[in-house]
Protein backbone atom coordinates (compact mmCIF):
# COMPACT_ATOMS: atom_id res chain seq x y z
CA UNK A 1 0.00 0.00 0.00
CA UNK A 2 2.78 2.58 1.10
CA UNK A 3 4.65 1.84 -2.14
CA UNK A 4 1.57 2.45 -3.99
CA UNK A 5 1.31 5.83 -2.89
CA UNK A 6 4.83 6.34 -3.63
CA UNK A 7 4.30 5.64 -7.21
CA UNK A 8 2.05 7.42 -7.39
CA UNK A 9 4.04 10.75 -5.90
CA UNK A 10 6.59 9.53 -8.86
CA UNK A 11 4.54 9.34 -11.23
CA UNK A 12 2.53 13.31 -10.43
CA UNK A 13 6.62 14.59 -10.61
CA UNK A 14 7.04 12.26 -13.77
CA UNK A 15 4.19 13.87 -15.82
CA UNK A 16 5.18 17.32 -14.87
CA UNK A 17 8.54 16.87 -16.85
CA UNK A 18 7.79 14.76 -19.47
CA UNK A 19 4.27 16.06 -20.22
CA UNK A 20 6.72 19.87 -20.73
CA UNK A 21 9.51 17.73 -22.91
CA UNK A 22 6.26 15.73 -24.98
CA UNK A 23 4.84 19.09 -25.56
CA UNK A 24 8.10 20.84 -26.77
CA UNK A 25 8.35 17.19 -28.97
CA UNK A 26 4.44 17.69 -30.18
CA UNK A 27 5.52 21.54 -31.41
CA UNK A 28 8.75 20.21 -33.15
CA UNK A 29 6.42 17.67 -34.98
CA UNK A 30 3.91 20.06 -35.81
CA UNK A 31 6.20 22.53 -37.19
CA UNK A 32 8.62 20.02 -38.67
CA UNK A 33 11.57 21.96 -36.88
CA UNK A 34 13.89 20.61 -33.88
CA UNK A 35 14.13 23.84 -32.44
CA UNK A 36 10.40 25.26 -33.33
CA UNK A 37 10.72 28.18 -30.49
CA UNK A 38 14.42 29.74 -30.58
CA UNK A 39 15.74 32.69 -28.32
CA UNK A 40 17.66 35.24 -30.01
CA UNK A 41 21.50 35.26 -29.01
CA UNK A 42 23.11 38.08 -30.86
CA UNK A 43 22.34 41.48 -32.53
CA UNK A 44 23.13 40.87 -35.70
CA UNK A 45 19.64 41.46 -36.74
CA UNK A 46 19.03 44.71 -34.78
CA UNK A 47 17.36 46.63 -34.60
CA UNK A 48 14.56 43.76 -35.30
CA UNK A 49 15.68 41.49 -33.30
CA UNK A 50 17.54 41.86 -29.66
CA UNK A 51 18.80 39.39 -27.92
CA UNK A 52 16.79 37.73 -25.18
CA UNK A 53 13.69 38.12 -27.86
CA UNK A 54 12.01 34.81 -28.89
CA UNK A 55 11.09 33.78 -31.81
CA UNK A 56 8.86 30.97 -33.07
CA UNK A 57 9.52 28.75 -36.23
CA UNK A 58 7.83 27.03 -38.91
CA UNK A 59 9.69 24.77 -41.29
CA UNK A 60 6.62 23.19 -43.71
CA UNK A 61 7.17 26.05 -46.69
CA UNK A 62 8.58 24.47 -49.69
CA UNK A 63 9.84 27.60 -50.42
CA UNK A 64 11.54 30.60 -49.05
CA UNK A 65 10.80 34.19 -49.95
CA UNK A 66 13.49 36.86 -50.43
CA UNK A 67 13.12 39.16 -47.50
CA UNK A 68 11.53 36.24 -44.99
CA UNK A 69 13.63 35.72 -41.58
CA UNK A 70 15.51 31.94 -41.98
CA UNK A 71 17.22 30.25 -39.09
CA UNK A 72 19.94 28.37 -40.07
CA UNK A 73 22.68 26.01 -39.00
CA UNK A 74 25.62 24.57 -40.75
CA UNK A 75 26.88 21.03 -40.33
CA UNK A 76 29.93 21.28 -37.85
CA UNK A 77 28.98 24.42 -36.95
CA UNK A 78 26.51 24.37 -33.70
CA UNK A 79 25.50 27.65 -33.58
CA UNK A 80 21.85 28.50 -35.39
CA UNK A 81 21.81 31.93 -36.65
CA UNK A 82 18.64 34.14 -37.48
CA UNK A 83 19.48 35.87 -40.56
CA UNK A 84 17.36 37.52 -43.59
CA UNK A 85 17.00 35.70 -47.09
CA UNK A 86 18.90 38.13 -49.73
CA UNK A 87 18.80 35.87 -52.81
CA UNK A 88 16.89 33.01 -54.05
CA UNK A 89 17.34 30.74 -57.00
CA UNK A 90 15.06 27.81 -56.53
CA UNK A 91 14.44 24.83 -59.98
CA UNK A 92 10.83 23.09 -61.06
CA UNK A 93 11.84 20.29 -58.35
CA UNK A 94 11.45 22.33 -55.53
CA UNK A 95 15.39 22.55 -54.74
CA UNK A 96 15.79 25.92 -53.58
CA UNK A 97 19.40 28.03 -52.80
CA UNK A 98 19.52 30.80 -50.50
CA UNK A 99 21.89 33.66 -49.62
CA UNK A 100 21.28 35.18 -46.25
CA UNK A 101 22.89 38.54 -44.30
CA UNK A 102 21.90 39.93 -41.40
CA UNK A 103 20.31 43.06 -40.99
CA UNK A 104 22.71 44.59 -38.93
CA UNK A 105 25.90 43.39 -40.80
CA UNK A 106 27.49 44.93 -43.67
CA UNK A 107 28.52 41.91 -45.36
CA UNK A 108 26.19 39.17 -46.54
CA UNK A 109 26.74 35.55 -44.91
CA UNK A 110 29.39 33.93 -47.28
CA UNK A 111 31.95 34.19 -44.71
CA UNK A 112 29.53 32.47 -42.07
CA UNK A 113 28.80 29.37 -44.38
CA UNK A 114 31.33 26.43 -44.92
CA UNK A 115 34.55 26.73 -46.71
CA UNK A 116 33.60 26.79 -50.46
CA UNK A 117 29.81 26.99 -49.97
CA UNK A 118 28.03 29.60 -51.82
CA UNK A 119 24.38 28.97 -50.67
CA UNK A 120 22.45 27.57 -47.72
CA UNK A 121 20.06 24.69 -49.13
CA UNK A 122 16.66 25.20 -48.33
CA UNK A 123 15.94 22.02 -47.25
CA UNK A 124 18.62 21.17 -45.61
CA UNK A 125 20.04 23.57 -43.53
CA UNK A 126 17.44 25.51 -42.67
CA UNK A 127 16.03 25.46 -39.21
CA UNK A 128 12.62 27.12 -40.02
CA UNK A 129 11.31 31.19 -41.06
CA UNK A 130 10.54 33.00 -38.35
CA UNK A 131 6.30 33.56 -38.09
CA UNK A 132 5.88 35.16 -34.61
CA UNK A 133 8.22 37.31 -32.16
CA UNK A 134 7.77 38.21 -28.33
CA UNK A 135 10.33 40.43 -27.31
CA UNK A 136 12.48 40.14 -24.33
CA UNK A 137 11.04 36.80 -22.46
CA UNK A 138 13.89 34.85 -23.36
CA UNK A 139 16.21 36.99 -21.64
CA UNK A 140 15.81 34.06 -18.73
CA UNK A 141 17.12 31.34 -20.40
CA UNK A 142 19.99 33.63 -21.52
CA UNK A 143 20.32 34.99 -17.72
CA UNK A 144 20.41 30.74 -16.72
CA UNK A 145 23.30 29.98 -18.79
CA UNK A 146 25.71 32.83 -18.91
CA UNK A 147 25.01 34.01 -15.14
CA UNK A 148 26.13 32.01 -11.94
CA UNK A 149 24.19 34.11 -9.38
CA UNK A 150 21.05 34.00 -11.15
CA UNK A 151 20.92 30.02 -12.04
CA UNK A 152 21.89 29.22 -8.39
CA UNK A 153 19.75 32.06 -6.76
CA UNK A 154 16.39 30.39 -8.53
CA UNK A 155 17.73 26.95 -7.66
CA UNK A 156 17.44 28.27 -4.51
CA UNK A 157 14.48 29.62 -4.10
CA UNK A 158 12.74 26.54 -5.75
CA UNK A 159 14.81 24.35 -3.53
CA UNK A 160 13.05 26.99 -0.72
CA UNK A 161 9.49 26.52 -2.33
CA UNK A 162 9.22 23.10 -2.09
CA UNK A 163 10.41 22.62 1.82
CA UNK A 164 7.70 24.91 2.54
CA UNK A 165 4.89 23.70 0.42
CA UNK A 166 2.47 20.57 1.09
CA UNK A 167 0.42 18.68 -1.08
CA UNK B 1 -0.77 3.37 14.68
CA UNK B 2 -2.54 6.00 13.12
CA UNK B 3 -3.79 7.35 16.64
CA UNK B 4 -0.07 8.29 17.66
CA UNK B 5 0.08 10.82 14.34
CA UNK B 6 -1.41 14.77 14.68
CA UNK B 7 -3.32 16.34 12.18
CA UNK B 8 -3.36 20.07 11.57
CA UNK B 9 -7.13 20.67 12.79
CA UNK B 10 -6.96 23.63 10.16
CA UNK B 11 -6.39 22.03 7.19
CA UNK B 12 -8.65 20.65 5.81
CA UNK B 13 -6.50 19.02 2.97
CA UNK B 14 -4.71 17.23 5.75
CA UNK B 15 -7.79 16.06 7.64
CA UNK B 16 -8.88 14.60 4.44
CA UNK B 17 -5.57 13.07 3.70
CA UNK B 18 -5.56 11.49 6.80
CA UNK B 19 -9.06 9.66 6.71
CA UNK B 20 -8.80 8.78 3.41
CA UNK B 21 -5.35 7.50 4.52
CA UNK B 22 -7.36 5.26 7.32
CA UNK B 23 -10.21 4.38 5.62
CA UNK B 24 -8.92 0.68 4.79
CA UNK B 25 -8.46 0.73 8.22
CA UNK B 26 -11.72 0.71 8.92
CA UNK B 27 -13.10 -1.60 6.05
CA UNK B 28 -10.48 -4.01 7.20
CA UNK B 29 -12.52 -4.23 10.47
CA UNK B 30 -15.40 -4.53 8.28
CA UNK B 31 -13.79 -7.73 7.15
CA UNK B 32 -13.54 -6.45 3.45
CA UNK B 33 -10.87 -7.27 1.44
CA UNK B 34 -9.06 -4.00 -0.88
CA UNK B 35 -8.93 -4.91 -4.11
CA UNK B 36 -5.99 -3.21 -5.92
CA UNK B 37 -7.29 -4.12 -9.60
CA UNK B 38 -7.63 -0.89 -10.55
CA UNK B 39 -5.79 1.54 -8.85
CA UNK B 40 -2.63 -0.63 -10.26
CA UNK B 41 -4.24 -0.83 -13.69
CA UNK B 42 -3.68 3.11 -13.55
CA UNK B 43 -0.09 2.89 -11.93
CA UNK B 44 0.58 0.84 -14.99
CA UNK B 45 -0.83 2.81 -17.57
CA UNK B 46 1.03 5.36 -15.73
CA UNK B 47 4.32 4.00 -15.91
CA UNK B 48 4.28 2.85 -19.14
CA UNK B 49 3.31 6.71 -20.40
CA UNK B 50 6.15 8.31 -18.55
CA UNK B 51 9.05 5.85 -20.11
CA UNK B 52 7.79 6.20 -23.16
CA UNK B 53 8.64 9.99 -22.74
CA UNK B 54 11.90 8.72 -21.26
CA UNK B 55 12.63 6.74 -24.35
CA UNK B 56 12.08 9.74 -26.71
CA UNK B 57 14.40 11.74 -24.33
CA UNK B 58 17.02 9.20 -24.61
CA UNK B 59 16.30 8.33 -28.88
CA UNK B 60 16.54 12.42 -28.87
CA UNK B 61 20.05 12.70 -27.32
CA UNK B 62 21.27 9.90 -29.47
CA UNK B 63 19.65 10.76 -33.02
CA UNK B 64 18.58 13.49 -35.65
CA UNK B 65 15.66 15.12 -35.49
CA UNK B 66 14.80 14.24 -38.91
CA UNK B 67 16.31 10.47 -38.74
CA UNK B 68 13.50 9.69 -35.45
CA UNK B 69 10.94 11.76 -37.12
CA UNK B 70 8.04 9.15 -37.47
CA UNK B 71 9.30 7.04 -34.54
CA UNK B 72 8.34 10.72 -32.40
CA UNK B 73 5.09 11.21 -33.62
CA UNK B 74 4.26 7.92 -32.43
CA UNK B 75 5.45 8.41 -29.67
CA UNK B 76 3.66 11.23 -28.61
CA UNK B 77 0.39 10.14 -30.02
CA UNK B 78 0.40 7.66 -27.73
CA UNK B 79 1.78 9.38 -24.66
CA UNK B 80 -1.40 11.59 -25.23
CA UNK B 81 -3.81 9.18 -25.86
CA UNK B 82 -2.41 7.15 -23.14
CA UNK B 83 -2.30 10.63 -20.80
CA UNK B 84 -5.96 11.02 -21.77
CA UNK B 85 -7.15 7.82 -20.72
CA UNK B 86 -5.82 8.16 -16.87
CA UNK B 87 -7.13 11.74 -17.09
CA UNK B 88 -10.21 10.10 -17.71
CA UNK B 89 -10.12 7.53 -14.68
CA UNK B 90 -9.08 11.00 -12.57
CA UNK B 91 -12.17 12.93 -13.75
CA UNK B 92 -14.95 10.96 -14.99
CA UNK B 93 -17.84 10.55 -12.97
CA UNK B 94 -17.84 6.76 -12.44
CA UNK B 95 -14.12 6.77 -11.70
CA UNK B 96 -13.71 10.23 -9.70
CA UNK B 97 -12.43 10.73 -5.86
CA UNK B 98 -12.62 6.62 -5.99
CA UNK B 99 -11.09 6.07 -2.54
CA UNK B 100 -11.12 1.94 -2.07
CA UNK B 101 -12.67 -0.57 -3.58
CA UNK B 102 -12.42 -4.05 -2.19
CA UNK B 103 -14.84 -7.06 -1.85
CA UNK B 104 -16.79 -9.13 0.98
CA UNK B 105 -16.02 -12.96 2.12
CA UNK B 106 -18.68 -13.51 -0.46
CA UNK B 107 -17.52 -11.75 -3.08
CA UNK B 108 -19.69 -8.60 -2.84
CA UNK B 109 -17.97 -5.56 -4.32
CA UNK B 110 -17.74 -2.39 -2.69
CA UNK B 111 -16.53 1.02 -3.80
CA UNK B 112 -15.77 4.22 -1.62
CA UNK B 113 -15.60 7.63 -2.77
CA UNK B 114 -14.77 10.64 -1.12
CA UNK B 115 -13.71 14.45 -0.99
CA UNK B 116 -13.88 17.33 0.55
CA UNK B 117 -15.27 21.10 -0.54
CA UNK B 118 -12.75 23.93 0.11
CA UNK B 119 -14.24 25.90 2.77
CA UNK B 120 -16.12 23.21 4.69
CA UNK B 121 -14.83 20.49 7.32
CA UNK B 122 -16.75 18.03 5.90
CA UNK B 123 -15.61 14.51 4.38
CA UNK B 124 -18.12 13.81 1.93
CA UNK B 125 -18.31 10.02 1.69
CA UNK B 126 -20.35 7.82 -1.34
CA UNK B 127 -20.67 3.98 -0.26
CA UNK B 128 -21.88 1.97 -3.63
CA UNK B 129 -22.45 -1.64 -2.97
CA UNK B 130 -22.23 -4.01 -5.94
CA UNK B 131 -21.60 -2.35 -9.45
CA UNK B 132 -23.73 0.77 -9.20
CA UNK B 133 -26.39 -1.31 -7.85
CA UNK B 134 -27.16 0.26 -4.31
CA UNK B 135 -25.63 3.78 -3.41
CA UNK B 136 -25.84 5.98 -0.29
CA UNK B 137 -24.31 9.30 -0.09
CA UNK B 138 -23.38 10.89 3.49
CA UNK B 139 -21.15 13.79 5.12
CA UNK B 140 -18.98 13.29 8.38
CA UNK B 141 -17.85 16.32 9.89
CA UNK B 142 -13.80 16.46 10.87
CA UNK B 143 -14.81 17.61 14.34
CA UNK B 144 -16.53 14.05 14.99
CA UNK B 145 -13.49 12.52 13.56
CA UNK B 146 -10.96 13.83 14.61
CA UNK B 147 -9.68 14.86 18.72
CA UNK B 148 -9.37 17.95 20.42
CA UNK B 149 -5.73 18.04 19.86
CA UNK B 150 -5.39 16.36 15.84
CA UNK B 151 -5.59 12.80 16.59
CA UNK B 152 -7.31 10.83 14.19
CA UNK B 153 -10.38 8.64 15.62
CA UNK B 154 -10.36 5.25 13.54
CA UNK B 155 -13.86 3.57 15.47
CA UNK B 156 -15.43 6.62 14.92
CA UNK B 157 -15.53 5.80 11.15
CA UNK B 158 -15.98 2.35 11.23
CA UNK B 159 -18.91 2.65 13.46
CA UNK B 160 -20.21 5.14 11.01
CA UNK B 161 -19.67 3.43 8.06
CA UNK B 162 -20.99 -0.45 9.34
CA UNK B 163 -24.37 1.69 10.12
CA UNK B 164 -24.29 3.29 6.45
CA UNK B 165 -23.94 -0.14 4.94
CA UNK B 166 -26.22 -1.98 7.20
CA UNK B 167 -29.03 0.42 6.04
CA UNK B 168 -28.05 0.10 2.44
CA UNK B 169 -28.46 -3.75 2.65
CA UNK B 170 -31.58 -3.49 3.99
CA UNK B 171 -32.76 -1.65 1.16
CA UNK C 1 -4.83 27.79 3.31
CA UNK C 2 -3.21 29.88 1.49
CA UNK C 3 0.90 29.64 2.17
CA UNK C 4 3.26 31.61 0.23
CA UNK C 5 3.98 29.24 -2.98
CA UNK C 6 0.30 28.90 -3.65
CA UNK C 7 -0.12 33.09 -4.11
CA UNK C 8 3.22 33.11 -6.01
CA UNK C 9 1.13 30.69 -8.37
CA UNK C 10 -1.70 31.94 -8.43
CA UNK C 11 -0.82 35.66 -9.35
CA UNK C 12 1.79 33.85 -12.12
CA UNK C 13 -1.10 32.55 -13.57
CA UNK C 14 -2.85 35.78 -13.45
CA UNK C 15 -0.20 37.35 -14.76
CA UNK C 16 0.17 34.92 -17.72
CA UNK C 17 -3.14 34.64 -18.42
CA UNK C 18 -4.09 38.65 -18.63
CA UNK C 19 -0.29 38.83 -20.62
CA UNK C 20 -1.97 36.47 -23.38
CA UNK C 21 -5.51 38.22 -24.00
CA UNK C 22 -3.91 41.72 -24.12
CA UNK C 23 -1.22 40.51 -26.21
CA UNK C 24 -4.04 38.49 -28.74
CA UNK C 25 -5.92 41.91 -28.58
CA UNK C 26 -2.86 44.27 -29.36
CA UNK C 27 -2.13 41.76 -32.67
CA UNK C 28 -5.47 41.58 -33.70
CA UNK C 29 -6.14 45.24 -33.34
CA UNK C 30 -3.11 46.54 -35.24
CA UNK C 31 -3.31 44.24 -38.14
CA UNK C 32 -7.24 44.90 -38.31
CA UNK C 33 -5.57 48.33 -38.36
CA UNK C 34 -3.37 47.55 -41.50
CA UNK C 35 -6.09 45.99 -43.55
CA UNK C 36 -8.19 49.68 -42.52
CA UNK C 37 -5.36 51.29 -44.51
CA UNK C 38 -4.85 49.19 -47.32
CA UNK C 39 -1.26 48.15 -46.48
CA UNK C 40 -1.97 45.26 -49.36
CA UNK C 41 -2.17 47.44 -51.89
CA UNK C 42 0.17 50.50 -51.10
CA UNK C 43 -0.49 52.10 -54.54
CA UNK C 44 1.92 55.21 -54.27
CA UNK C 45 5.12 53.73 -55.24
CA UNK C 46 6.83 54.76 -58.52
CA UNK C 47 10.35 53.27 -59.50
CA UNK C 48 11.50 54.34 -62.63
CA UNK C 49 15.01 55.29 -64.59
CA UNK C 50 16.07 52.30 -64.16
CA UNK C 51 19.75 52.39 -65.57
CA UNK C 52 22.00 48.56 -65.54
CA UNK C 53 25.70 47.49 -65.33
CA UNK C 54 27.36 44.08 -65.74
CA UNK C 55 30.74 43.25 -64.63
CA UNK C 56 33.35 40.88 -64.22
CA UNK C 57 34.44 39.78 -60.44
CA UNK C 58 37.01 36.70 -59.39
CA UNK C 59 36.50 37.23 -55.94
CA UNK C 60 34.64 34.66 -53.72
CA UNK C 61 33.28 37.43 -52.26
CA UNK C 62 31.16 38.24 -55.52
CA UNK C 63 30.44 35.11 -56.14
CA UNK C 64 33.09 33.43 -58.07
CA UNK C 65 34.85 30.20 -57.07
CA UNK C 66 38.59 29.01 -58.27
CA UNK C 67 39.24 32.97 -59.71
CA UNK C 68 36.41 31.75 -62.69
CA UNK C 69 35.28 35.31 -63.93
CA UNK C 70 31.60 35.90 -62.31
CA UNK C 71 28.70 38.40 -63.59
CA UNK C 72 28.10 41.08 -61.09
CA UNK C 73 25.09 43.18 -61.87
CA UNK C 74 24.26 46.83 -59.95
CA UNK C 75 21.70 49.21 -60.79
CA UNK C 76 20.56 53.12 -60.53
CA UNK C 77 16.94 54.11 -59.89
CA UNK C 78 14.28 56.43 -58.87
CA UNK C 79 12.17 55.43 -56.26
CA UNK C 80 9.11 57.40 -54.68
CA UNK C 81 6.77 55.97 -52.20
CA UNK C 82 5.22 56.70 -49.23
CA UNK C 83 4.60 53.41 -46.79
CA UNK C 84 2.94 55.82 -43.86
CA UNK C 85 0.04 53.59 -43.66
CA UNK C 86 2.40 50.32 -42.28
CA UNK C 87 2.94 52.33 -39.33
CA UNK C 88 0.86 52.03 -36.40
CA UNK C 89 1.31 51.39 -32.64
CA UNK C 90 2.89 47.88 -32.98
CA UNK C 91 4.78 48.61 -35.82
CA UNK C 92 8.47 48.43 -34.19
CA UNK C 93 10.37 48.59 -37.62
CA UNK C 94 9.30 48.46 -41.32
CA UNK C 95 12.19 46.76 -43.58
CA UNK C 96 11.73 47.54 -47.58
CA UNK C 97 13.68 45.87 -49.98
CA UNK C 98 14.20 46.59 -53.76
CA UNK C 99 13.44 42.72 -55.16
CA UNK C 100 14.34 41.40 -59.18
CA UNK C 101 12.33 38.74 -60.25
CA UNK C 102 14.19 37.18 -63.64
CA UNK C 103 13.66 32.90 -65.47
CA UNK C 104 15.94 30.78 -64.68
CA UNK C 105 17.54 28.21 -67.21
CA UNK C 106 14.84 25.33 -67.61
CA UNK C 107 10.78 25.93 -66.95
CA UNK C 108 9.69 26.15 -63.53
CA UNK C 109 13.30 27.66 -62.18
CA UNK C 110 13.21 31.01 -61.21
CA UNK C 111 15.25 34.17 -58.82
CA UNK C 112 14.74 36.50 -57.13
CA UNK C 113 17.15 39.01 -55.77
CA UNK C 114 17.97 41.87 -53.22
CA UNK C 115 19.29 45.38 -55.20
CA UNK C 116 18.56 47.69 -52.30
CA UNK C 117 17.12 47.61 -48.96
CA UNK C 118 16.64 50.20 -45.64
CA UNK C 119 15.23 50.02 -42.02
CA UNK C 120 12.66 52.33 -41.45
CA UNK C 121 12.35 53.21 -37.84
CA UNK C 122 9.77 55.81 -37.62
CA UNK C 123 6.53 56.89 -39.53
CA UNK C 124 8.02 60.84 -40.24
CA UNK C 125 11.02 58.60 -42.09
CA UNK C 126 8.53 56.71 -44.43
CA UNK C 127 7.96 58.56 -47.06
CA UNK C 128 10.88 58.05 -49.21
CA UNK C 129 12.26 59.95 -53.16
CA UNK C 130 15.15 58.82 -53.70
CA UNK C 131 16.43 59.76 -57.09
CA UNK C 132 19.39 58.04 -58.92
CA UNK C 133 19.69 56.00 -56.01
CA UNK C 134 22.71 53.49 -56.69
CA UNK C 135 21.90 49.88 -55.73
CA UNK C 136 23.29 48.55 -52.03
CA UNK C 137 24.35 45.32 -53.41
CA UNK C 138 26.34 43.86 -56.03
CA UNK C 139 24.48 40.93 -57.78
CA UNK C 140 25.53 37.35 -59.02
CA UNK C 141 23.77 34.58 -60.28
CA UNK C 142 23.77 30.97 -59.76
CA UNK C 143 24.75 31.02 -63.77
CA UNK C 144 27.98 32.83 -64.69
CA UNK C 145 26.36 35.21 -66.88
CA UNK C 146 22.49 37.29 -66.49
CA UNK C 147 22.21 36.29 -70.31
CA UNK C 148 20.36 39.73 -71.21
CA UNK C 149 17.29 38.23 -69.59
CA UNK C 150 14.52 40.77 -68.12
CA UNK C 151 13.86 41.09 -64.76
CA UNK C 152 10.73 42.48 -62.94
CA UNK C 153 11.21 45.33 -60.24
CA UNK C 154 9.51 45.23 -56.99
CA UNK C 155 9.45 47.22 -53.72
CA UNK C 156 8.71 44.40 -50.54
CA UNK C 157 8.08 45.51 -47.64
CA UNK C 158 7.64 43.46 -44.01
CA UNK C 159 6.33 44.99 -41.00
CA UNK C 160 8.58 43.65 -37.79
CA UNK C 161 6.21 44.35 -34.71
CA UNK C 162 6.64 44.91 -31.26
CA UNK C 163 5.24 41.82 -30.44
CA UNK C 164 2.70 39.06 -32.86
CA UNK C 165 3.41 37.52 -36.12
CA UNK C 166 6.01 39.13 -39.34
CA UNK C 167 4.12 40.86 -41.12
CA UNK C 168 5.28 40.79 -45.39
CA UNK C 169 3.61 42.29 -48.28
CA UNK C 170 4.52 44.02 -51.81
CA UNK C 171 3.35 47.52 -53.28
CA UNK C 172 1.63 47.28 -56.71
CA UNK C 173 4.09 49.27 -58.89
CA UNK C 174 6.80 46.77 -60.52
CA UNK C 175 8.75 47.85 -63.31
CA UNK C 176 11.09 45.84 -65.58
CA UNK C 177 14.74 46.34 -66.98
CA UNK C 178 16.93 43.92 -69.10
CA UNK C 179 20.40 43.24 -67.53
CA UNK C 180 23.33 44.74 -69.41
CA UNK C 181 25.79 43.33 -71.27
CA UNK C 182 29.30 43.28 -69.87
CA UNK C 183 30.97 46.54 -69.27
CA UNK C 184 28.74 48.67 -72.18
CA UNK C 185 26.46 50.19 -69.44
CA UNK C 186 24.49 52.83 -68.47
CA UNK C 187 21.55 52.46 -70.38
CA UNK C 188 19.03 49.60 -70.48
Amino acid sequence: MKIRQQLFQFLNLAFVLSSAFMAWKSLAVITNSKSPIVVVLSGSMEPAFQRGDILFLWNRDKMTNVGDVVVYEIAGKSIPIVHRVLREHHNAQGKQLLLTKGDNNAVDDLGLYAKRMQYLDQKKDTIGTVKGYLPKVGYVTILLTENVYFRFGLLGLMGLSSLFSKE
Amino acid sequence: MAGLKKSNLNSIVELRTTTDDNLPNSLSELEYAQSFAFTDSQLAIGLITVSLAGILFLLDKKYEFDEIYTLTVVLAVLYFTLSSVLYYFKSAKNYKDVKYIGYDDKGNKITIKSYSPKFEPLYKVTVILGDNVRETEFDINYMELFDAFGHFRQDELTARIKKEIAQLQKK
Amino acid sequence: MFNISNRFQYAANQALSSAIIISTFVIIASIAQLVVNNAWSLDTTSISNIKTQTSLKKSFNYGSLNRKPKENSRIQFDLVTDLRPLFNWNTKQVFVYLTAEYPGKKDGSSNKVTYWDKIIQSKDDAVLDLSRMKSKYSVWDVEESFREREAVLRLEWNIQPWIGPLLFGSTTANSTFTFAKIKEAKTP
